[in-house]
């Protein structure tokens, strides 16, 4: 840590760093988030209820769980071939 | 985390040590969570008129010879239950994080109605968010003996810089690549102390270290172990002997063949490479008392392989034609981070999506294991090598980090409660709705601080070298290898038959 009296040339700094976070944010990431392959894919992401930055599983939508049955059923019936969504073992929300 | 040039820190033996010891300190802010998140959890409403399926099902079994066609038939009677009727806690409303926007960032703080599509905003809840984890910490601080008042505006300061690196990270683009909000919290707080420094008054809440560890106790409540045999006997080969095989050798080969002059360094990269990314690093760092310069180059590593990965893996499973299950577990025993190993399973298929996040899940809920682990391992052997004589039961205790204790007694308890009956699932279920937010905060502040509190010199001494590089590299590839090969042989040799392939 540096508590000491910030310098002139550390607001320049800090000011550029600034503009270059605006920059990317609003300019370079939403012309990105606009292109067809970008669209198309973050479509698919939310139509399937895929959040891609969640960190661990309870924070994951709920639909993105097979059916706890189906599971079971999947894993120890030889007939078992389609899962089922809509009913998931975590539901935190 | 450790400061980067502080001893270990070992508390007092009195009395006094269960609270004015930080570790300690986190178990009760973090338990005061866990109890007013269950207190403000509400029963379903029923109405008047409503009668319960049994009584309905007696009624209709007078008609009826078989009592499980009543049941069957009571059910069919009965409308749906509305949405509500699950429990679901009074504060969940009042605890939010920023939304995700695309353009304009201003949406981040408006929230949507699935329904009826109107906007409302979001600001009162971050703010009360915010107050409810100042009143605890800003007691909590006065309480150790670092000042009530002078936590105050540093804290302010902290939260409106948390809000600004959860806005950087819920942007569309930012968000599909798995590039999460600890990795704008340190930048954030980096873009500060590298330019202008840090200003003192916000030295009071700069505690990361407090952060993370209420945080992991909160986070021991989402660890239900009864999830651990979601998958069954595919499940635990993958996810209970391919990880820990992987985190022993990476480890083992960090210290002998790399020669990594900081063991908890090793430790924290190959537990976020074996187990699932960021929240392993977290956990396993603050087991083995990582300092916070080594949790942000394991976290900068795994971050950006995530991001990779997410992408390259679902193209060569589609080049080479790989069957969707055996697909869907490899990625989910390889991909670091929870939300992208989601993102690439429904890359290839719904399916082999739906199979990842089990697996990811399975893996997650190990963590309580690995941090446990980690935190006997290192008080009982590695510290006693730095230490050069055999320590005492009573030593290990006291250099034993306690709110690992806090840690698994929730994992404990919830999943006592979600295993015990319905209803327990479902007020553990309501809980953890609210607690998870407060935890995603907590770690949110915990990397601003870190930012805070690091210099861009202080880091670049743990990259020279490159040997945490070639420690993912080598660790990943042997992951990759082994997964690939515990998938293939489980979902594509022994249980073919039963997954339908």
């Amino acid at each position: 840590m540096n508590p000491s009296t910030p310098s002139a040339g550390g607001y320049w700094k800090l000011l550029a760093s600034t503009m270059a976070v605006l920059v990317i944010w609003l300019g370079v990431l939403p012309w990105i988030g606009q292109l067809a392959p970008v669209e198309q894919h973050l479509q698919t992401l939310r139509d399937s209820h895929v959040d891609a930055g969640a960190m661990f599983y309870s924070e994951l939508d709920p639909r993105v769980f097979p059916d706890r049955e189906a599971l079971r059923e999947f894993l120890h019936s030889r007939s078992a071939r389609t899962l089922t969504r809509h009913s998931p073992p975590p539901s935190h929300d | 985390m450790s400061d980067s040039s502080a001893e270990i820190v070992i508390p007092p033996s009195s009395i006094s040590a269960l609270w004015k010891f930080e570790d300690w300190m986190a178990v009760w802010v973090g338990a005061l969570f866990l109890l007013i998140a269950g207190l403000t959890v509400n029963s379903p409403p029923q109405t008047p008129d409503q009668k319960p399926v049994e009584s309905l099902a007696a009624e209709v079994s007078e008609t009826s010879a078989d009592p499980k066609s009543a049941e069957t038939k009571a059910a069919e009677v009965i409308p749906p239950a509305p949405k509500s009727a699950k429990p679901v806690s009074s504060l969940k409303r009042w605890l939010k994080i920023p939304g995700k926007w695309s353009a304009n960032p201003v949406d981040a703080f408006f929230a949507k109605d699935r329904v009826s599509g109107t906007r409302s905003s979001l600001l009162p809840a971050l703010g009360m968010t915010g107050l409810l984890l100042l009143i605890p910490f800003a007691l909590a601080s006065g309480i150790m003996g670092n000042g009530f008042v002078k936590f105050i505006p540093g804290f302010i300061v902290m939260w409106l810089l948390a809000l600004l690196s959860f806005v950087l990270s819920t942007q569309e683009v930012i968000n599909q690549y798995n590039l999460e909000y600890v990795l704008w919290g340190l930048l954030v707080g980096l873009i500060i102390s590298n330019t202008i420094g840090t200003p003192a008054f916000l030295k009071p809440a700069l505690c990361g270290e407090f952060y993370i560890k209420t945080g992991l106790v909160l986070l021991g409540a989402e660890i239900l172990l009864g999830r651990l045999l979601a998958l069954g006997v595919p499940g635990i080969c993958i996810s209970w002997l391919v990880t820990p095989v992987v985190l022993i050798t990476t480890f083992i080969f960090g210290q002998k063949l790399l020669k990594m002059e900081s063991p908890s360094l090793n430790m924290v990269i190959s537990a976020d490479m074996s187990v699932c990314g960021v929240s392993a690093a977290i956990a396993t760092g603050a087991a083995c008392k990582a300092k916070k310069e080594e949790l942000s180059c394991a976290v900068g590593l795994s971050l950006a392989f995530t991001a990779l990965m997410m992408v390259v893996q679902p193209i060569i499973i589609r080049a080479v034609g790989m069957d969707e299950i055996v697909a869907g577990a490899w990625i989910g025993g390889t991909i670091d981070s929870t939300g992208a190993v989601a993102a690439a399973g429904e890359l290839v298929s719904q399916r082999a999506g739906e199979v990842a996040v089990v697996i990811k899940m399975i893996q997650n809920v190990l963590i309580g294991v690995v941090a446990f682990g980690v935190a006997v391992y290192w008080t009982t052997c590695i510290e006693q090598e730095t230490k050069g004589s055999r320590p005492s039961l009573m030593e290990i205790w006291r250099r034993f980090p306690k709110f690992i204790l806090g840690f698994v007694a929730a994992s404990l308890v919830f999943s006592w409660m979600a295993e015990n009956s319905a209803q327990g699932a479902a007020f553990a279920d309501a809980t953890v709705g609210v607690t998870k937010q407060l935890r995603t905060w907590l770690f949110c502040f915990a990397f601003v601080c870190i930012g805070l509190e690091t210099h861009f010199k202080t880091l670049a001494p743990y990259f020279a070298g490159g040997k945490p590089l070639v420690l993912y590299v080598c660790g990943q590839s042997l992951n990759l290898a082994l997964s690939l090969l515990m998938s293939w042989l489980m979902f594509g040799v022994v249980f073919k038959e039963s997954v339908g392939l």
